[in-house]
C-alpha cells in the first residue's frame, strides 16, 4: 500500500514491479496449512491466485488482524474475476489440438483455478465462497456480494474485491475488437485510442458498523445494473450506468450532489469512455473525476476491486492522484479529470465500473469518521 | 429432456464410444434474429430457452417484455465452466491461427458473462445482473445472490438460470480418467455420463404484482450451512464423484437423523457440477403438489455444505 502511495500522489515509478514470473516471494506470500507449496502459484494458470493472497493478506493485515484469527469466523470470501477459474485450458488445449492425447488429470486442477475457493482454502476460512465473472465490474460487484452477505447475516466478514491476470488469448480477444491501444492508456483524452491491459487484484475486508475495529473507510451503497442493449458496446446515453448509481444511493441517506469525487471506469476506449464521461458530466459535473488505468492498465475483472481500494485511500489521505495518460479534454465528453495531485477534505466518493456485456456497477464510499 | 447419445473420443487405447447426456436443441423465440441466434453459444441458447420457459411460466405468454417494470427484475446466471465450446473455440484458433485466426464475434462470446449479457438483451431485463462460477457451490450461490437482491427490495422477481454445457473437454475428460461407466449418482463408485442442461426460475418477492403463478415459496437459502435444516425431503445435488455420495448421507444423517432416505435425481440429466440446480428445479414441481418441507442439499469434495429450503 506504501508503494501504491508513492507511485499515486508522488509520481514515483514503483507501483507497479518488474515482476515476469509472478514470484511467490516478491509478494511476501508464504506457506499457509492448506496450501503449504506456493511457489507453484507462479504457474500461469494459478497467476490470479497469486495476487488475491498477497492482496488479501495485505488487507487483512490492515483491517487489524492476523489471518489466525480469522479461523473462528465465519468469513465469506467473493472475488471477481474474468479469467480466474477458467485459465486452466491453455496448456491442456495446446497439447489437444496439436493431436495429442494430453494429460486429462489437471483439467481438475480447475478446481484451484478458482481464485474465491483457492483464496479461501489458503487461510483456512469457514464461510460462503463465490466467484463473480462480470467481466469488467467483477470486482466491484463481489464487494457488492460481501456487502450484502453482511446485511443477511450470512457471515460476519467478507474478504472481497477482484483479481486477474494477462492471458494472450484475453489480448488476441481485445485486439480482434480493436479495443487495444497502441499508444498508451489515455482515459478521456481527445485522443484515446483504447485499452492497455493489465494484472493484479484489489481486495478488502468487509466489517459491520458495529466491528470493535476502526474502519479505513465505510462502504455506503453498491448498485448494479445492466445495459440491456448490446453484447460488447455500453449504452451511449448510459442508462444502465444510471440505474446502478441510483440503487448505490438508494438506501445511503446520501444524494448525488454531495459527491467529492469519482473514481471513473476510465478504460481509454472510445465508446466506453463517451458513455461514462458523458453521464458524469450530465449528473455530477460538480464532482472532480479521477481515473486509474493510466497507473494499472485495465485489470478486466480486477477493476472494479482495484478502484474501491485506490478510492478508500484516497478519502484516507485527502488526496485523488493525477489522472496519468490524460492530455487534452475531448470536446464531445466535456470532462477534464485530474491533472495533478488534489488535496482536500474528501469525504464522499464514487467509483464506477462499466464492463463488457453491459455490466454497471456503482460503490458509494465514505471517508471514516 | 436430455436424451442419450455417444461420442467418440480420443483415449490412449484408441477411439472410445462413450455415452452422453445431451439437451436438444430448443426453437428459440421469433423475435431474436437469426443472426444473432447463429452466433450464440449452445449454452447460451439452452439459458435463453430455460428461461423463456421459467417466465412464461410465471407471468404468462409474452413476447416482447417480460414485466412493466424492467428495471426492478434481476438476473443471476450460474454456470460452472461458462461458454466453454466457445472458449475453447477461440482458444484454439488463437493457438493455430495466431492474432490473424481470432474472431471477433467468437471472443466476445466465450466470455462468462456472454450468456447473462445476451439474456439480458432477449428478455428486456434491466436490473441488477450477475455471472456466478464457482463448482459445485455454482446453484446455491446463484440462489442466494438472487435472494439478498429481494431480501434488499432492490428487485421484484429475479430470473436465475443455472447450468452447463457438454463439450468435448468434458467427454474427453471422462473417457481418459476412466469415470465414463454406469453411472450411479447414488454409490461411492466414481462414475459419470457427462450431461448438460440449464435450469431455468423465477424468484419473486412474496408481495411482487404481476405472477401469473407460484409453485413453492424458497424459505432459507444457506451459502455456508453449519447444520442441515430440517426437512421432510432431502434432495442432494451429485455428479458422480468418489465418496461423493456418503460425504452427504453422513452429513444430511447427522443432523437430520439416521432415518433419512436423501435422493438424487441425476440419472435424469447426467454427471453435471451445477447438479442441485435441477434437484431444486424437481424438488419445486413437487411442493407444489405434495407440500413437503425439501431440503436441496450441495456438500464440495472438501466437504463446505449448502442448503436452500424449498416449503
Amino acid at each position: 500500500m506504501e508503494s501504491t502511495r508513492r507511485t499515486l500522489f508522488e509520481g514515483c515509478q514503483d507501483f507497479i514491479g518488474n515482476v515476469q514470473a509472478g514470484d511467490a516471494v516478491f509478494f511476501g506470500v508464504r506457506p499457509e496449512p492448506d496450501w503449504p507449496d506456493v511457489e507453484s502459484l507462479s504457474s500461469p494458470g494459478l497467476r490470479p491466485n497469486l495476487f488475491a493472497v498477497a492482496a488479501a493478506s495485505e488487507a487483512i493485515r490492515l483491517a487489524g488482524l492476523a489471518i489466525s484469527d480469522l479461523r473462528g469466523m465465519r468469513v465469506g470470501v467473493c472475488l471477481g474475476s474474468t479469467v480466474g477459474g477458467t485459465n486452466y485450458q491453455e496448456e491442456f488445449l495446446g497439447q489437444y489440438f496439436t493431436g495429442q492425447l494430453p494429460d486429462a488429470a489437471p483439467l481438475l486442477k480447475c478446481y484451484d483455478t478458482n481464485s474465491a475457493q483457492f483464496l479461501s482454502r489458503y487461510l483456512g476460512l469457514r464461510g460462503p465462497v463465490l466467484l463473480v465473472n462480470n467481466a469488467c465490474t467483477s470486482g466491484a460487484d463481489a464487494i457488492g456480494v460481501g456487502s450484502a452477505w453482511l446485511e443477511n447475516d450470512v457471515c460476519d466478514m467478507a474478504i472481497c474485491g477482484g483479481t486477474e491476470t494477462v492471458l494472450a488469448k484475453i489480448f488476441l480477444g481485445f485486439r480482434s475488437l480493436m479495443l487495444c491501444s497502441p499508444n498508451g492508456c489515455r482515459p478521456f483524452d481527445r485522443d484515446r485510442a483504447g485499452l492497455v491491459l493489465g494484472e493484479g487484484a484489489g481486495i478488502v475486508v468487509l466489517e459491520r458498523a458495529d466491528s470493535p475495529r476502526r474502519a479505513q473507510a465505510l462502504l455506503l451503497g453498491c448498485g448494479m445494473a445492466s445495459d440491456s442493449h448490446h453484447p460488447t458496446a455500453p449504452d451511449p446515453q448510459a442508462r444502465g450506468l444510471d440505474r446502478a448509481v441510483s440503487m448505490a444511493f438508494a438506501r445511503s441517506g446520501c444524494a448525488l450532489e454531495a459527491v467529492d469525487f469519482i473514481s471513473a471506469h476510465g478504460t481509454g476506449t472510445p465508446s466506453s469512455d463517451l458513455a461514462e464521461g458523458r453521464w458524469i458530466r450530465g449528473h455530477a459535473n460538480h464532482a472532480r473525476v479521477v481515473a486509474t488505468k493510466g497507473y494499472t492498465g485495465h485489470t478486466l475483472g480486477a477493476a472494479g476491486g482495484i478502484a474501491a481500494v485506490l478510492t478508500a485511500l484516497s478519502l484516507i489521505d485527502g488526496k485523488i492522484p493525477p489522472s496519468r495518460g490524460f492530455m487534452e479534454m475531448d470536446p464531445e465528453i466535456g470532462i477534464t479529470p485530474t491533472c495533478a495531485v488534489e488535496a482536500a477534505d474528501y469525504r464522499l466518493a464514487l467509483s464506477l465500473s462499466l464492463g463488457f456485456g453491459g455490466t454497471n456497477s456503482a460503490l458509494l464510499l465514505a471517508r471514516a469518521p | 429432456m436430455p436424451r442419450c447419445a455417444t461420442r467418440a473420443v480420443r483415449t490412449h487405447d484408441g477411439v472410445r464410444q462413450i455415452e452422453v447426456f445431451q439437451a436438444p436443441e430448443v426453437a428459440l423465440s421469433e423475435g431474436i434474429p437469426d443472426a444473432v441466434k447463429r452466433r450464440m453459444a449452445r449454452v447460451t441458447r439452452m439459458g435463453l430457452a430455460a428461461a423463456m420457459q421459467a417466465v412464461t411460466d410465471a407471468f404468462g405468454p409474452q413476447r416482447k417484455g417480460i414485466y412493466p417494470k424492467p428495471e426492478r427484475i434481476g438476473l443471476v446466471v450460474g454456470t460452472a465452466f461458462g461458454c466453454l465450446s466457445m472458449a475453447i473455440d477461440h482458444q484454439d484458433r488463437v493457438l493455430t491461427g495466431g492474432a490473424a485466426g481470432v474472431s471477433p464475434s467468437i471472443f466476445s462470446g466465450s466470455i462468462h458473462n456472454a450468456i447473462a449479457s445476451q439474456l439480458s438483451i432477449s428478455l428486456g431485463i434491466r436490473g441488477p445482473m450477475s455471472t456466478v462460477t464457482t463448482m459445485e457451490h455454482t446453484a446455491i450461490g446463484a440462489m442466494r445472490l438472487a435472494f439478498d437482491w429481494l431480501n434488499a427490495d432492490r428487485v421484484d422477481h429475479v430470473v436465475v438460470v443455472i447450468g452447463d454445457e457438454l463439450s468435448e473437454f468434458h467427454s474427453y475428460m471422462m473417457a481418459n480418467l476412466d469415470v465414463a461407466r454406469d453411472f450411479d449418482p447414488q454409490s461411492d463408485a466414481c462414475s459419470a455420463i457427462a450431461g448438460e442442461g440449464m435450469a431455468g426460475f423465477v424468484i419473486s418477492r412474496p408481495d411482487a404484482p404481476g405472477v401469473r403463478q407460484r409453485h413453492c415459496q424458497i424459505t432459507d437459502v444457506r451459502a455456508f450451512a453449519e447444520r442441515c435444516p430440517v426437512g421432510q425431503r432431502y434432495f442432494v445435488g451429485c455428479h458422480g464423484g468418489e465418496g461423493q455420495w456418503s460425504r452427504h448421507l453422513q452429513w444430511i444423517r447427522h443432523n437430520a437423523g439416521t432415518a433419512v432416505e436423501p435422493q438424487c435425481h441425476a440419472r435424469l440429466f447426467g454427471s453435471m457440477v451445477t447438479a442441485v440446480a435441477f434437484e431444486i428445479l424437481v424438488g419445486a414441481l413437487l411442493v407444489r403438489t405434495d407440500g413437503c418441507r425439501t431440503i436441496c442439499v450441495q456438500l464440495t469434495d472438501h466437504g463446505e455444505p449448502q442448503t436452500l429450503t424449498l416449503g
